[in-house]
């Protein structure tokens, strides 16, 4: 294409040359470029060359391109118009005093955007973005991942921003060609952001975090020019789908430039993050309860665990010879801190390990690296949220500023929509978000098994395989019977003192809140329910009981959202999936108890409850309790009368 | 039905996706190629600023590894191959004017670069490809970085002028690619299709302008030491310096006071009857060259007379004026 566009220069200046060199000799020596008349000639001769080269071209067309191999030519085109796209979604990250600080990449239309923790850090709450389209958009800090280096931020006022389509970090390979896109030396004062092309130098690289904080496990390395600016920005792979977020580079003696070492930090990992992002979250990172080292055989052995840890509940002991974790083979730490650098630790992710001879996979309920105040100590006290005094939500006030403007975040004044989209609390970027996600969530599970009439106690009838089961469930007592066993709870004593059924870990207890987070709002009782807290953990993929060699399809496995019922002193974890039925709940009784997981199944339309699960599996320190068919739900109203409601509706 | 236009939109599109696949097939191919021929070689180092870790590649089915002759190699060398095996390194040789040393270890099974994949005639403009384990990122099995470039300049290296800290003055294949970072002397330059080119030189920085080279030494000079190395040939071939150096008070030159870090070389007498006066040396000539070197100080004067035997005849340039002036003079010419 190059030599294309000098050929087409060389023959402009040929025929121009042509041309004077045509005229008599006395005419071209009194051409003088100061004179009207002579420029006119002159631009009147290469108007003619011009038009003389049109109908070569025009005519003509092989000789000129046949230079260049047109696969070559074209892939050229397609690789411009790659870029024109994969530009669109990329945001320049400017703080709002001015001073510029990075960039960051369009994952939704309605406006969330992936940036580094280090770029949106300095920025406060709110961050002035500008597109591609030369526009300036306000936007507000949605969550982050100090450890991770990465946050969420929101950017206003559009529902149809530009997106970047989504590629898959872990099937790239060294050598394939790559663009890193964003902000480097804030060049971008028109907001349109600088490309820079390389390959791909590395993958599954590990950078060590500084201190504990900005870690960059599993990373993508490139030799595309990084420079400070491009933080936050995207690397797109060849055909323009979002494999990374560019974030660090190796820099010694030679200052902070391109040294031709860059590090992006994998979409697999940002995506792992992004639904516990989204809602507003300050996240941590995760621990195994283990370490492990790279024995003198090059195997990866346990050479501390925790004892208090799932993983050493699960079996897995010291010396013990880790072979593969989340379906990835290890085969040095570096390979177990990528995996556990990419995954939240409210995860739980699938090992297999060998003791002695014997091989096993258990799938590993993971912990957070730091403890919460620990995290939230060494975060930068210039962020309004993690403010140790800013204990207490603080209520939007609506400003009366009549430019919408309001005073905040550092004697900065910000705007109305921006203070709209935020609402501060401790230990949260941005608690509004999580509100938001909560919401959405417990809105979209309560509209799935709306009540006509309200009733202060449900029963549930069925059978496991060889007895009756009967359930009823109310605020003050709950009681089951399987068989002629029967258990009950009440609501005198904390629900933590009281595990029911024994070796089930809490059976009826999870019932009972799972039936206290659906229909709490539809009781008809006067009595004050049980204060339920419900928060929003993020997402999570789920592990069904029984499953087999769960990482061979771990990658691909969906994520559910999951929230969080805190009830006494329990809490229960209830994973829901994209039409809000709940798939799962794991009950624990106090923290790192084992919990009782109760899997719903068989989702049916039951008359006037909506949809209800009509199988129940539980399971407790990896055994099956019980499988339950349910026959029937009915209700008990405020009249006393027992409303029998027909058990399986149709789908 | 698709329209016409629109399926040649597609089949371009096809096309194009499809040379850029090839491309990048090929770098993908050369790079799964070459990773089992490149070893980490962990060493000496590790404190103000050295690096305790460079690059290395096998060079013969015996274990043999060639890599730079650094500070790294001063004390016991660890070699971790590809797949994360490691070995104790023995040292086989070096050769100073290179800088290259050659190791071995105990296996005889390792991939390694031949003579025979050597691309000789590398020509500027040609795309190439950077293998090394800079800033040590990969570890244990971990494969070494990649990088792409083009080569810039093929010339040979300014390092007698002072420019560039380096034994080594020979021919370099320049490239526009950062190349030669911390860790990265060792690794190899290749071709696209995985010719060898050369292999990265030490970190040089040009003295003048601080910038940083990059750049390796060629395949072919490389290779022609080892050969010599592996024969026993020359185990350290630092120049000596003669007994007896060549001092410009024997031919009657005499220069200017030294007095200043970069006193330019005037001569301030020239002896009666001396070589110097009979070759028709004036006061006032500055000395430019000696021996075809550049020497812009009385320091660099003497550095380079002194690795000139007394008894040799030297070639000087001299500045008179406006015109330079080229003589050849020797102390024995008196007699």
């Amino acid at each position: 294409m190059k030599l294309r566009r000098q050929n087409f220069v060389a023959i402009i200046e040929l025929t121009a040359e042509t041309n004077l060199m045509a005229r008599p000799t006395t005419e071209r020596n009194t051409m003088h470029p100061s004179c009207t008349a002579c420029r006119y000639q002159l631009n009147h001769g290469l108007a003619r060359s011009v038009l003389i080269l049109l109908f070569v071209w025009l005519t003509f067309p092989t000789p000129l391109v046949a230079q260049l191999p047109n696969a070559l030519m074209e892939s050229e085109t397609v690789r411009v118009k790659t870029i024109s796209k994969a530009k669109e979604a990329t945001v320049s990250v400017f703080s709002t005093d001015g001073a510029g600080v990075g960039a960051g990449v369009l994952i939704s239309s309605d406006g969330y955007a992936l940036t580094n923790y280090h770029v949106a850090d300095p920025c406060g709450i709110h961050l002035h973005c500008g597109l591609d389209d030369g526009k300036l958009y306000d936007a507000v800090i949605v969550g982050i991942d100090p450890v991770g280096d990465l946050a969420m931020i929101k950017l206003l006022g559009r529902n149809d921003f530009p997106v970047a389509s989504i590629g898959d970090s872990d099937t790239v390979s060294v050598g394939d060609t790559c663009y890193a896109i964003g902000n480097p030396f804030l060049l971008a004062t028109d907001f349109q952001p600088t490309v820079t092309m390389g390959i791909i130098s590395g993958v599954h690289r590990y950078q060590f975090p500084a201190g504990t904080l900005l870690e960059y496990p599993d990373c993508l390395q490139t030799d595309a020019a990084i420079n400070p600016g491009n933080s936050g920005g995207p690397l797109f792979n060849e055909i323009g789908e979002l494999i990374g977020i560019n974030g660090r580079g190796s820099f010694e003696k030679r200052g902070r430039v391109n040294v031709g070492v860059g590090y992006a930090i994998s979409i697999n990992q940002a995506l792992n993050f992004s639904g516990t992002l989204r809602a507003g979250g300050v996240l941590d990172h995760a621990s195994m309860g283990a370490v492990v080292a790279t024995a003198s055989d090059r195997k990866v052995r346990v050479t501390e665990i925790d004892s208090t840890s799932d993983a050493y509940r699960k079996g897995l002991r010291y010396d013990d010879e880790i072979i593969e974790v989340a379906g990835r083979k290890i085969g040095s730490s570096n390979d177990l801190k990528n995996i556990l650098g990419t995954v939240p630790p409210h995860w739980k992710i699938p090992i297999k390990y060998r003791n002695a001879e014997l091989e096993r996979e258990v799938v590993v309920q993971l912990t957070s690296v730091h403890s919460r105040q620990e995290l939230l100590k060494k975060l930068s006290p210039k962020r309004p949220s993690v403010d140790p005094d800013g204990d207490k939500p603080r209520e939007n006030k609506p400003s009366d500023d009549p430019d919408g403007e309001n005073s905040g975040d550092g004697g900065r004044s910000i705007p109305k929509k921006v203070l709209e989209n935020y609402q501060r609390r401790r230990g949260f970027a941005n608690y509004f978000f999580h509100n938001q996600e909560r919401d959405r969530v417990l809105k979209g599970l309560r509209k799935s098994v709306q009540s006509s009439t309200p009733f202060l106690s449900i029963s549930l009838q069925g059978k496991t395989k060889l007895d009756p089961f009967v359930a009823v469930l109310q605020s003050e007592k709950s009681g089951l019977k399987i068989g002629d066993d029967a258990f009950t709870i009440s609501s005198e004593s904390a629900l933590e003192y009281q595990t029911r059924p024994k070796n089930s870990g809490g059976f009826l207890n999870l019932l009972t809140v799972w039936e206290a987070l659906l229909f709490n709002e539809q009781r008809s009782s006067n009595e004050s329910d049980r204060s339920l807290a419900v928060r929003y953990i993020g997402t999570a993929p789920f592990v069904a009981f029984g499953e087999t060699d769960v990482g061979s399809t771990w990658s691909k496995r969906k994520q559910l959202d999951v929230l969080r019922v805190s009830l006494d002193g329990t809490k229960t974890d209830f994973y829901l999936n994209e039409k809000f039925q709940i798939l799962a709940a794991e009950y624990f009784p106090f923290p790192e108890a084992d919990g009782c997981v109760v899997e719903f199944s068989n989702y049916g339309l039951v008359n006037d409850f909506g949809q209800l699960p009509q199988r129940l599996k539980v399971v407790f320190r990896q055994k099956l309790f019980a499988e339950i068919d349910i026959e029937s739900y009915s209700a008990k109203t405020a009249a006393g009368a027992s409303a029998s409601r027909n058990g399986k509706g149709e789908n | 039905m698709i329209h016409i236009k629109y399926q040649f939109a597609i089949a371009i599109l096809l096309v194009a996706c499809g040379f850029a696949k090839v491309v990048d097939a090929q770098i993908n191919r050369t790079n799964r190629m070459a990773q089992p021929k490149l070893v980490k070689v962990y060493g000496s180092g590790g404190i103000s600023g050295l690096q305790s870790y460079q690059s290395g590649f096998f060079v013969g089915s015996d274990g043999l590894v060639v890599t730079t002759w650094s500070h790294v190699l001063d004390g016991e060398t660890t070699v971790v191959t590809f797949d994360g095996r490691k070995f104790l390194a023995e040292f086989v040789g070096m050769d100073a004017d290179l800088e290259i040393a050659l190791l071995k270890i105990k296996s005889t099974s390792e991939p390694f670069f031949s003579s025979e994949m050597i691309l000789e005639k590398p020509y500027i403009g040609q795309r190439v490809l950077s293998l090394s384990n800079l800033f040590g990122i990969a570890v244990g099995d971990e494969q070494q970085s990649l990088m792409r470039g083009t080569v810039s300049a093929i010339a040979e290296l300014d390092a007698k002028l002072g420019n560039f800290d380096s034994a080594y003055s020979g021919e370099v294949i320049v490239v526009d690619l950062i190349a030669n970072n911390p860790g990265a002397a060792g690794g190899v330059l290749l071709s696209s299709d995985g010719k060898l080119i050369g292999m990265l030189g030490k970190e040089l920085r040009d003295k003048t302008t601080q910038t940083w080279l990059n750049y390796c030494i060629p395949a072919a000079t490389v290779f022609k030491s080892i050969e010599m190395l592996k024969a026993g040939k020359i185990v350290a071939k630092k120049k000596a310096k003669p007994a007896a150096s060549f001092q410009l008070s024997l031919v009657g030159i005499e220069l200017v006071p030294n007095v200043l870090q970069q006193t330019r070389p005037f001569i301030d007498d020239v002896m009666k009857d001396s070589v110097a006066a009979k070759n028709g040396i004036q006061l006032d000539d500055l000395i430019l060259f000696i021996n075809g070197k550049p020497v812009r100080s009385i320091r660099e004067v003497a550095t380079e007379l002194s690795m000139i035997d007394r008894d040799s005849t030297v070639t000087i340039v001299l500045k008179r004026g406006e015109k330079t002036v080229t003589k050849r003079i020797s102390r024995l010419d008196s007699q």
